[in-house]
């Protein structure tokens, strides 16, 4: 695929824990990604897979209770120095350049877009401020800039939106007026953490169009979480699914979807074709996911894949069969292409 | 919001006044008659006193006649002319007795609560930022004790320190020697800020350890929030992003305490001027329980609730005024 | 609310309180009856548990009040008359170890300033301190007769732990026969305002619409005048020629008539939320009386509940109890209360000389905040989802 200067983030190797009690939960478990400029890369798993957690890691917004055991995050942008990325990993999640760098490179927006605004801060304080900690600019020049940022993201009336409060919106709206307040500090890297999964799917499909559009217009890279397969066909370059806190499978969307390989990957496409049969809200695959205390040893997925093979699966880790330089997936089945590969 | 605000203050006219009908209901209880017992302690004093004097005296104080009759006078020359009524005992209206004394009462309140929300909140805000800290497990605790110390006990203490290595005029009293009985000027109302903040601490202890559990509580719940995330994730630095959002949202649930922490300063009030020996209404309110003299008792006890119930009322406007959730009617 | 109790949930939200226990503890763990579940959450709040322990303590204080208190409350020490406290020490002014703790003996001396003779403590006296010894004869609840009592010196010399009042009555076995009272008066008030709380709030909560309405008006009416003026004005409308039992009862019951308001408030917001639940809809659909349905399926679904409202609402009623007995309209002598004792204590001549005269306040606080952990800390684990307030 590209070359190594298209690269905009590269994670490697990154485990990120939570510590509750004398518990260790592992939600994310030594994963390695990249994400290309001006690319969507999607991010599938179900609930708990860690999907999450890999966005709070890059933008260093862990909970207290999380640690980051190992790993890299570097960002890959030509400044401060021309050449030389910004490790994440290293600095420090209050230092001043990571508070710079959020926002400033790398925005985020959430699945609940009411609650991630203030509830006694009009909308347009919200932009303004962040409009000021990355833009030079007055205080009149902002606020212009935050009503025409609403015009942007499709809000109609955005002279007299700027100055309402999130539960005067309705969620579709409010939805916009946080993809407004990412770009306001014209981000090289949007993180959108299931920003549909709370809105009826006309919303939905509106969000995905305006992201789309945006995304064609800056250039800006996104990395799309999402556990529904659906949504991500419409808009993903590359995907990745994530199972248990580990990449079970990664490709481009052409290679997941017409060339699934993980049996993980086959049950969660099965389920989006049943769900859209069914009209069902929320796809699901068979069995129960496994509580984060109990991880199973071996390959994580064996309790619920119909394809295990006993004594191998719960045994010892999958290794990683490469089908093409973008399509691999860990699963024992392909222990040849693995084998080949190595 | 000025519709919310004068419903608000609708309401708070009928809550006084169905307080006072309880109120003068409850004075209006006590067995035997009050005529009767004015004549007695007249007795005592020397004088003597016939049945027909008993009689003028009831007449006088108006106890011949029903008692919502009676209410009503009272109410009545309560709101026309500010007169509470006449005290038994002093034979004069209660509001000579008592004026000067109440400002001083209400004064003494509102400076508790200032003090109480100056100390609670950034100590609140400290603790929860803190989490788990050395710090925040003292904090805790002191606001444990802070509960559980009765704070006619407090006042004691801090006598007893006053008497044994202070001097002694520091404690008790709100005026030094000089001002006692100097009519208001400035040098009077410096010399009493002075004095206030003794009994200031004493009558917030509770209220400043609950109003500390309170924000410390509700600023746990709101650092978790997604809005809180949010903000950090467009490069709020940390120090500006507690101070204005959640800080300023744990504002509302203080706010809504307003009413019952005055509520609990002024029932601590008389009891703590009592032992410090304040010039407030504390000391008059005993010394006319003690008298029986039940209609001076019931206006002071309605003039605590009042200034409770006004409080109410201002933290109620202040609420709405804060959250634009409750201006626009979105949460109750 | 109490935080200090509560580290695991406010630290990770998206967690179950689950705890690190392995698997097949878990399994018990889950499958475990609700009261055990409670009991094991209750179990790790080390304050609530420490709370606890302190009240066991003071009620078994309190029930053998004769014989843990060296001396009647009313018996009086024509030396020892605002005497110092008599601290036992394991290690003398000289340095020397004892065991078991010594107590220094008494002897007066003249107060320069007063020029008046005042007991001190005789440090050249030591008396050892002895379990179960004899000392002076009584009834234990009027039925039991014996002379045995926990603590004191074999050379039958009185032993005053806390000192003495200004009538030379040992200040200690006071407090000990307080305890008795105080306690009693707390847990009657509580039990009166738990039915008036119960009945009202359940009224309130469970019909609900205008009644609801009505009962809430009223209690916010009752709530918006300050408790402790209120209580004096009642207390003082108690006739002064009544005797000390009846006084004892009347301000028991004024307490109790004051104190419903808080549990009746959160009797009723704890129906509401019942209320919504599917299995009380079903019985309800299912045609069940309404007597049926608060005593059968309600009532049992909030009985920790209950316990922890009740637990909460002591404190205030023994306080308010201290405050009135403090100021004169409370109980009377000879009943004595921790207030009554404290009555002594206004005259801030006696309290600079001999502070000792305070000391019933100590288990006045010890009893709050034992009351409030245990409260804080059942809360804790009967509802670890409850809103903090
Ligand atoms: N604050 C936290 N404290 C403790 N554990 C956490 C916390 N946040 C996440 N986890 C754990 O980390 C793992 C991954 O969680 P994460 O939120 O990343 O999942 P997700 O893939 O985003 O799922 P969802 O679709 O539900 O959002 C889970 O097992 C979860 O229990
Ligand atoms: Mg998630």
């Amino acid at each position: 695929m590209g070359a190594e200067s298209d690269v905009l983030l590269k994670v490697e190797d990154l485990r990120v824990t939570f510590g509750i009690e004398k518990t260790v939960i592992t939600a994310v478990d030594g994963i390695s990604f990249d994400v290309r400029r001006g690319q969507i890369l999607g991010v599938v798993g179900e609930s708990g897979s860690g999907k999450s957690v890999t966005g709070q890691s890059i933008l260093r917004i862990l909970p207290k209770s999380a640690t980051i055991q190992h790993g890299s995050i570097r960002l890959f942008v030509d400044d401060p120095k021309p050449g030389d990325p910004i490790e994440i990993t290293r600095l420090a999640p209050n230092s001043r350049q990571m508070e710079r760098l959020r926002g400033g490179r790398i925005a985020m927006i959430f699945q609940e877009p009411m609650a991630s605004f203030s509830p006694v801060h009009t909308i347009g304080n919200q932009i303004i401020e962040a409009i000021l900690l990355h833009r030079r600019m007055s205080k009149a020049q902002a606020r212009q800039a935050a009503i025409s940022l609403l015009e942007r993201v499709g809000i109609a009336n955005p002279g007299r939106r700027v100055d309402q409060y999130a539960f005067e919106l309705s969620g579709g709206m409010r939805q916009r007026a946080m993809i407004a307040i990412a770009l306001a500090g014209q981000p090289d890297l949007l993180i959108a953490d299931e920003p549909t999964t709370a809105l009826d799917v006309t919303i939905q499909a509106q969000i995905l169009t305006l992201l789309k559009t945006i995304q064609a217009e800056t250039g800006m890279a996104i990395i799309f979480i999402t556990h529904d397969l659906g949504v991500i066909a419409q808009l993903a370059d590359e995907i990745v699914v994530m199972y248990l806190g580990k990449i079970v499978e990664r490709g481009t969307k052409y290679e997941i979807f017409d060339h699934p390989k993980h049996p993980y990957t086959v049950n969660l496409l099965d389920a989006v074709v049943r769900h859209e049969n069914r009209g069902q809200r929320l796809a699901t695959i068979p069995g129960k996911i496994p509580s984060p205390y109990e991880r199973p040893a071996g390959c994580a997925f064996h309790t619920r894949c119909t394809r295990k093979i006993n004594g191998v699966c719960d045994q010892a880790l999958p290794p990683t069969a490469h089908f093409s330089a973008t399509h691999t997936a860990d699963c024992v089945l392909y222990v040849d292409e693995a084998n080949a590969d190595a | 919001m000025l519709r919310m605000t004068v419903t608000r203050f609708i309401t708070m006219l009928i809550t006084l006044l169905l307080v006072s009908v309880i109120v003068f209901f409850l004075v209006s209880l006590p067995p035997g008659d009050f005529a009767e017992s004015v004549a007695l302690s007249r007795t005592i004093q020397g004088e003597r006193v016939t049945e027909e004097d008993v009689a003028l005296i009831r007449i006088r104080l108006g106890l011949d006649r029903p008692l919502g009759e009676r209410y009503l006078y009272w109410m009545e020359n309560i709101i026309t002319e500010g007169d509470f009524g006449m005290s038994f005992r002093y034979m004069t209206p209660v509001t000579d007795v008592i004026g000067d004394r109440m400002g001083l009462t209400a004064l003494l309140v509102v400076v508790t609560l200032l003090f109480t929300y100056a100390i609670a909140i950034p100590v609140g805000v400290f603790s929860a930022i803190y989490q788990y800290s050395l710090a925040d497990y003292i904090i805790t605790f002191l606001g444990y004790i802070g509960l559980a110390v009765p704070n006619f006990l407090m006042a004691l203490v801090l006598l007893y320190f006053s008497v044994t290595t202070l001097d002694v005029s520091g404690v008790g009293g709100l005026f030094s020697p000089e001002y006692q009985d100097a009519p208001w000027s400035l040098g009077r109302l410096i010399d009493l800020i002075g004095h206030l903040w003794v009994p200031a601490v004493v009558l917030g202890l509770s209220a400043t350890a609950g109003g500390i559990r309170v924000m410390r509580a509700t600023m746990l719940d709101e650092l978790n929030r997604l809005y809180v995330t949010a903000a950090r994730a467009r490069g709020v630095p940390s120090r500006r992003l507690i101070w204005k959002y959640p800080v300023r949202i744990a504002l509302n649930p203080i706010v809504s305490t307003i009413g019952w922490n005055l509520r609990d300063i002024a029932s601590g009030a008389p009891i703590v001027a009592i032992v410090l020996n304040l010039p407030d209404i504390g000391p008059v309110f005993l010394q006319s329980l003690l008298d029986q003299d039940m209609f001076l008792a019931g206006t002071l006890v309605l003039y605590l609730s009042f200034l409770t119930i006004v409080g109410t009322f201002v933290s109620d406007v202040l609420l709405a005024w804060l959250d634009p959730r409750i201006r626009y009617g979105v949460v109750k | 609310m109490v935080d200090l109790l509560r580290r695991n949930r406010t630290a990770t939200p998206q967690t179950s309180p689950v705890s690190s226990r392995k698997p097949p503890r878990q399994e018990t763990f889950y499958t475990a009856s609700q009261w055990r579940l409670i009991w094991w959450r209750f179990r790790r709040h080390r304050l609530a548990v420490v709370g606890t322990t302190v009240l066991i303590i003071l009620i078994l204080m309190a029930v053998f009040a004769d014989f843990v208190a060296p001396l009647s409350p009313t018996s009086r020490s024509t030396t020892y008359v605002l005497g110092p406290p008599m601290i036992p020490v394991f290690i003398d002014d000289e340095g020397e170890f004892h065991f078991p703790p010594i107590i220094y003996g008494v002897t007066t001396e003249r107060n320069e300033e007063t020029l008046r003779r005042e007991p001190k403590l005789d440090t050249s006296v030591e008396r050892p301190l002895h379990f179960f010894v004899e000392g002076e004869p009584y009834r234990l609840w009027g039925i039991i007769e014996s002379n045995i009592h926990l603590f004191g010196t074999p050379d039958g010399e009185p032993l005053h732990l806390l000192g003495t009042d200004n009538l030379g009555r040992d200040i200690f076995s006071r407090t000990v026969f307080a305890l008795r009272v105080s306690l009693s008066v707390g847990l009657a008030g509580v039990f009166i305002s738990f039915v008036i709380g119960l009945v009202i709030g359940g009224i309130s909560g469970y019909f609900g619409g205008w009644i609801d309405f009505f009962i809430q008006r009223l209690i916010e009416l009752i709530m918006s005048i300050p408790t402790l003026p209120l209580w004096m004005t009642l207390a003082a409308i108690v006739p002064r020629d009544w005797n000390a039992l009846q006084s004892y009862f009347a301000i028991t019951i004024l307490l109790g008539l004051l104190g419903w308001t808080g549990l009746a408030r959160d009797i009723r917001s704890k129906l509401i939320s019942l209320r919504e639940e599917d299995y009380i809809v079903a019985a309800q659909l299912g045609g069940s009386s309404d007597w049926r349905i608060i005593t059968r399926h309600m009532l049992p679904a909030f009985t920790s509940y209950i316990i922890v409202a009740i637990s909460l609402a002591f404190p205030g009623i023994i306080l308010g109890e201290t405050a009135l007995s403090f100021l004169g309209f409370g109980l009377r002598p000879p009943v004595v209360s921790l207030g009554v004792l404290l009555e002594g204590g206004q005259n801030i001549r006696t309290i600079a000389q001999s502070l000792w005269v305070l000391a019933p306040t100590i288990f006045v606080i010890l009893i709050v905040l034992a009351f409030s952990f245990m409260g804080d800390g059942l809360r804790d684990a009967a509802d670890p989802y409850a809103e903090q307030r």
